[in-house]
């Protein structure tokens, strides 16, 4: 799949395109793993491109949120469409994460102390 | 190794092997076939979401390493997108799993039985059949619970 990534004062910004179902939540999910081997812990999703979300994504989801917060660092989602949001909401993950309606306001929240 | 045979347009019937593969491919002429439907947006998503959720289930619990196949049917009638999903797995009914709790703080969270509680959420019905040998599993969408775009009749 394709990702797309932008780095902005000590944030990465991860935009990933098109759906994010049990065909390319591995690579989403390598690609994130890599993100916090390399240092990585402040970290935006950005789903403005994201068609939709099944519970392969939502796993990536929770194992990016247990991921940073053992290293004590922070996650932040922006953009999330209506079917994004609905899935969210269904599964009980809305809770779980800091939602933002934009990558820059997203990116504030994960740089904030 | 792959012969779906496809008819694009108002109904899609294709036979893939239950690998991951197999999945990338049925999935991909879902999606092929919701295009052709016009359908609302939110709708599409439901159908491709809950799709994956069950042919997920069927290649990683269902068949894992065993040899298999899927058959899935999508068809378009009377304002309804209907979608049938036959596997040679054993047999298995997804709707009695228990739903998971989704209440629970992020560290004890669980997410087997989710993926079907979605399938349950973003459907109008599903139903699910044990004969000849394969699971059947029948999800229904009601397009006309969304506003469409214009009135048109098909």
């Amino acid at each position: 799949m394709q990702i797309d990534e932008t780095r902005q004062a000590g944030a990465v910004v991860v935009a990933p395109v098109g759906r994010i179902d049990s065909t390319t939540s591995p690579a989403l999910d390598a690609h994130l793993v890599g993100l916090a081997k390399a240092g990585e812990h402040r970290v935006v999703i950005d789903f403005s491109g994201v068609d939709y979300i099944s519970s392969a994504g939502l796993r990536v989801m929770l194992t990016l949120a247990k991921r940073t917060k053992e290293a004590r660092g922070k996650v932040a989602l922006a953009a999330l469409g209506d079917s994004v949001k609905q899935v969210f909401a269904l599964a009980g993950f809305l809770p779980l994460f800091a939602v933002e309606a934009t990558a820059a306001e997203a990116t504030a929240r994960v740089l904030a102390p | 190794m792959i012969r779906p045979s496809t008819k694009l347009g108002q109904s899609l019937t294709l036979v893939v092997p239950g690998t991951l593969d197999g999945l990338a491919d049925a999935l991909r002429m879902a999606h092929a076939f919701c295009d052709e439907l016009d359908a609302p947006g939110l709708a599409r998503a439901n159908v491709m979401t809950a799709l994956d959720e069950v042919l997920a289930n069927i290649v990683h619990h269902g068949l894992r390493d065993a040899a298999g196949t899927i058959e899935l049917t999508m068809g378009r009638e009377n304002g309804q997108v209907v979608a049938h999903v036959a596997d040679t797995a054993d047999a298995f009914n997804p709707l009695l799993m228990p739903a998971p709790d989704t209440t629970l703080p992020m560290e004890k969270r669980k997410l087997g039985g989710l993926g079907i509680a979605l399938v349950r959420a973003l459907t109008d019905e599903v139903s699910y059949d044990r004969r000849d040998g394969r699971n059947h599993l029948t999800l229904t969408w009601r397009l006309g619970a969304e506003p469409s775009k214009d009135g048109n009749a098909d």
